[in-house]
Formats: structure tokens, sequence, C-alpha cells
């Protein structure tokens, strides 16, 4: 598929001793919806602006449609390619829901009938037409990030930038904005998100990259459980101590054993042979097999585990 | 340079008056100093055209002192608009959306500079015509229209008010991106025009009704506010609104 979005060596410092978004390289097709995770200050809003050409960068740049975000000249071009719905909804709360829609559509260009039946449609589609004339500032928390992903819409842009677009939302209005995003995907445009909701990146994204300061990891949120979790298996046995979990560990793939009470939970690499092994180093050694059960992970385990792994502290506060 | 879209441009400049419109705390003083300021030219110079003034001044140099103080408006009303106009849309976190649309960084320049400028110079204009009018019926009674510097008021309401407002408006926008917050730019853009005010008092005073020196003033001013133009162009790009303050 055709890369719509390319990240390439992209740096950002504050000033502070280390950049707060460090080389990070990345591509995003066109249609699909891509995940940026990561903790509080890992760079996910640095990066999003990076990406929209709101921030310049201090090393390596990014491409939008095949536009380089450093060309001052194509910056209009670049911004109109793209929708944005930053951190903060950003509303001009003393203005009424349709003057704040009318203003972003007269600033991308749009007037008279067009922008008109845009804004019916977007206010139609969002759920605010009864609320067309009322000041944005006496809007529900969620109603204003519906007013903000409308604004974001009108110009119908190829791409969609979303800062952490259901932080902060109860879990009714989340739901409302994760359709919304759903929505967005199969309408074919390409979206990308920040969140530091693993759920979010879980149910939603096609791909994930986890970012802290640098990219720490990128797949698809299956993959990256499958690959930082190849497969995790739990043998049940009727008593257990530590001379069980030193058999089951010495036999060859596999890793990382830990018992808890009568589980042993271990790490299985690739071959068939692993399991059955185990399995019968313990039967030998007199042990007694409850069950044997392979686990899922879920997509926390494996951001812990990334997270966990980046021994860099988030970095870039000056 | 890519030419500058002026359908844009006033669009940006309408949000921005609309949101003055609504905000009593600019919209106050917007109109509170141009009524106190004209109401007490007209006032002390009611009481020189009548032989009542404490220092002795002359109907005709009263008459062009007032029209000079009244410049105050053109420097006061752009500061008390334009240095809340970056800062708020900071604040309000108004301004990542703003940034992300298609204007240049100079649209945004002289979009946010229109905002200030346009009512600050009307009503300056506006004051004007009314110290005007009433100065004429102050004196009507008394001695020939004509024998007022109406020239020197002239220059004084469509050359130098303009030019003042002018850089007024770009000092203040200038402060604004770089200022955490409202009270602090209007401080700072206060403290940075008051040697400029004290130079219109003084100068104006000291050059006196005289149609030469007063053009020579007005050049003097333009250059100044061509210079800060420059600057504050120099240093309104949307990456240094962006981080600078909040
Ligand atoms: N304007 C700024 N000035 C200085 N440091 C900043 C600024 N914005 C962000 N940072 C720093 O950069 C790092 C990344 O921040 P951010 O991109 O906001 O992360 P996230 O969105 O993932 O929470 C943080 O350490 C933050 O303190
Ligand atoms: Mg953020």
């Amino acid at each position: 598929m055709e890369e719509y979005l390319v990240a390439s060596d992209l740096t950002r410092s504050y000033g502070g001793p280390t950049p707060a978004v460090d080389g990070l390289s990345f591509s995003v097709r066109r249609g699909e919806l891509f995940a940026l995770l990561g903790p509080n200050g890992a760079g996910k809003t640095t990066t999003i602006r990076l990406l929209t050409g709101l921030l310049g960068p201090t090393r390596g740049t990014a491409y939008v449609g095949g536009l380089d975000v450093r060309d001052l000249d194509a910056g209009p071009e670049i911004r109109r390619h793209i929708g944005l719905l930053p951190e903060a909804a950003g509303l001009y709360e003393s203005l009424t829901v349709r003057r704040n829609l009318e203003l972003f559509g007269r600033l991308f260009g749009l007037s008279g009938t067009d922008l008109d039946g845009r804004v019916r449609t977007q206010l139609l589609s969002l759920g605010l037409a009864d609320r067309a004339e009322q000041k944005a500032g006496t809007l529900s928390k969620g109603l204003k990030q519906r007013l903000a992903i409308a604004r974001a819409l009108l110009h119908e842009p190829d791409c969609v930038v979303l800062d952490e677009p259901t932080s902060g939302l109860d879990p009714e209005a989340a739901k409302g904005v994760r359709d919304a995003l759903l929505a967005l995907r199969a309408s074919g445009r390409t979206v990308i998100l920040s969140t530091h909701h693993l759920e979010d990146a879980d149910r939603l994204a096609d791909r994930v990259a986890v970012i802290r300061g640098r990219l720490l990891a990128l797949d698809t949120p299956a993959g990256l459980k499958e690959r930082l979790f190849r497969h995790l298996v739990a043998i049940e046995l009727l008593r257990a101590d530590a001379r069980a979990e030193e058999l089951l560990g010495s036999v060859e793939g596999v890793r990382s054993v830990t018992r808890e009470g009568t589980r042993l939970t271990f790490e299985v690499g690739t071959g068939e042979e692993i399991v059955p092994s185990g399995v019968e180093a313990l039967v030998r050694g007199g042990y007694r097999v409850r069950s044997v059960a392979a686990l899922n992970p879920t997509l926390e385990d494996a951001y812990l585990r990334v997270i966990g792994a980046a021994s860099t502290p988030p970095s870039g506060a000056a | 340079m890519r030419p500058i879209r002026w359908p844009l441009v006033k669009e940006l400049a309408r949000k921005d008056l609309e949101e003055i419109a609504q905000s009593r705390q600019l919209l106050y003083p917007l109109f509170v100093v141009p009524v106190f300021l004209t109401g007490d030219a007209l006032l002390t110079f009611s009481l020189a055209a009548n032989g009542l003034s404490t220092n002795g001044l002359s109907t005709q140099s009263a008459f062009f002192t007032f029209a000079e103080f009244l410049l105050l408006l053109p420097v006061i009303l752009p500061i008390l608009l334009g240095a809340s106009s970056v800062v708020l849309e900071k604040s309000n976190r108004t301004l990542e959306p703003l940034l992300s649309t298609p204007l240049t960084d100079t649209e945004l320049l002289v979009g946010k500079a229109l905002a200030p400028l346009v009512p600050a110079l009307a009503l300056t204009g506006a004051s004007y015509t009314v110290y005007s009018l009433g100065a004429l019926a102050i004196v009507n009674s008394r001695e020939p229209l004509t024998n007022l510097p109406w020239g020197s008021l002239l220059l004084a309401a469509f050359v130098l008010a303009p030019l003042l407002g002018l850089l007024s408006t770009f000092v203040a926008l200038a402060v604004s991106t770089k200022a955490k917050e409202v009270r602090s730019a209007q401080q700072i853009a206060t403290l940075l025009i008051l040697p400029l005010l004290l130079a219109v008092i003084g100068v104006g005073l000291a050059v006196g009704p005289n149609l030469l020196g007063q053009l020579a003033f007005a050049l003097a001013i333009a250059a100044v506010a061509y210079a800060v133009l420059q600057v504050t162009v120099s240093r309104f790009h949307r990456d240094q609104i962006l981080v600078a303050g909040v």
C-alpha cells in the first residue's frame, strides 16, 4: 500500500538535555489507522505537531503526501490535507457552535452554499444540530470534543490526526469518539491518533507505534503481543516448589519461568516439542500436572514490557 | 513570498472582533478611554478659549495641544486589544487549531494586527471629530474659525494617528507572542510604549503647530514603525509562537 506519511529520523529538542522526540522513523499507509502509544511526556504531542507542520524538526523531517514539512511554502498545502484534533479542543467559547465551524471552513477556503452544506452535514453527523446556535462554551466536554472533531473534518482532509481523542471523556462520550474514528477509517481516510489508552490502540489501530522519546516498537496490536510474548504457557501443578521451577527452566526452549503458588508460567520459543518436553520433565521429577494452558497476552502486558525495557526516562523536560 | 489572501485575513480579524465584542473586559475601557480623553480635552480647551486657563494658553495653542493630546488614543487602544490577542489564543488553547489552518504566518500576523487597529483608529477618528465639532461650538461666537491650526489637527488625525496606531499594534503583538498571560502582556507592552508616548507629547508640543516640523516628526515615527514591523514579522513564526510562553 502507498505510504501517505513518512517520518524520517524525526527529532525535536526544546533545549533540554535530551530531545523530546528522538530519531523517529516510520511510515503510515494511506487508509491506515495508526496509533502512537506512550505514557505522558513520551513525546506524542510533539510528534503530532511535527507531523502536521506546527513545529519544525531540529533534525530529520517528515513528508505528508510527498510534501516536506520543513518546506514553509508547502505549509498551507500540507495543512489543507490534514484535519487536526489537538490535545485540547480549543474552541472559541464565546462564539456559537455554528460560528466555530464556519470560521474554520472559511479559513480552509470554503464559502457560500458549499460551506453551509458541509456545516449542516457535520452538525448532523456528530449530533450537534440542535446546539448550532448555542455558545460553544456551554457544551459538555464530550460535545466540545465532537465539535472539535467536526471542525477537523469540515474541509474533508485526506488525513485526520487526533491527539488523545478519548482522554478525559466519560465512557459514553469516549465510545462516541471511537465510533467516529472507526467511521473515518471506513471512509478511507488515513487516521493517526495518539493515546495512552491501550484499549483504544488495541481496538482501533491497524498498527501501533510505541514511543517514549524514541520509537520502541512498531507492529500490529496482534503482532506486538505475539512478538513480545511469543507463547505464554501456564502449567498448574498439584504441588509446586523451587525445584519444579528449576526443572522446567532446564528444558531447552523454555524461557523466563515464574512461579506463583502452584502455577508455573513460562515463555515458549518456536518448536513443537517444547511444551510436551516440559510436562514430561515435571512428571519425571515426580510432579503431578493438573492443567496446561496457553495464555493470551494482552496489549497491556506487551506495552508495559516495551516501556519497562526502555531504561531511559521520558526526556526533554526543561 | 506568496501574496496575502485577504479573505482569510479578514475572516481572522472578524473573528477577533467578534470575540472583543463579547468581552466586557475589553469593551468597557475601549469606549471609556476615548470618551474620557475627548471630554477632558474639550473641557480644558473651553477653559482656555474663555480665558480661564491657569497657564494662560492662547486659544490657538490650546486647540493644538489637545489635538496632540488625543494622539494618546491610537497608542493606548491597540495595546488594550492587541496585547491580549495572541496570549489569549494560547491560554484558551485555540492557537493550535488556528495554526493548523492554511493561514500563513504573514496572514496570521496581518489578521491579528487588523483586529486591534481597526476599532482603535475608528474610535480615534470619532474622537477627533467630536473634538473638532466641540471646539467649533466653543469658539464659534468668539473669533474666526480660520484662526485655529486646522492643518495640524488634520495631520495628527490622518497621518500621525494611523502611524502611531500601527506602531503600537505591532509592539502589542510582539509582546503578546512571547508573553505568558494577558495582564503581564499589557504591562510589558505599556512599558515599551511609554517612551513613545512621552516622545509623542514632548516632541509634538516642542515642534508646535508647525506643519513642516510635524511632517518631520511623522517621518520619524514611520521609521520607528517600520523597524518594529520588521522585528515583529521576523519573530512571528508559528513554531516559536506555539512553544513560547504557556
Ligand atoms: N513547549 C515546550 N517547552 C519545553 N518542553 C516541552 C514543551 N512541550 C513539551 N515539552 C517536553 O517534551 C516532552 C514531551 O512532551 P509531549 O510531546 O507533550 O508528550 P506527550 O504528548 O506524550 O505527553 C515532555 O518531557 C515535555 O515536558
Ligand atoms: Mg500530549
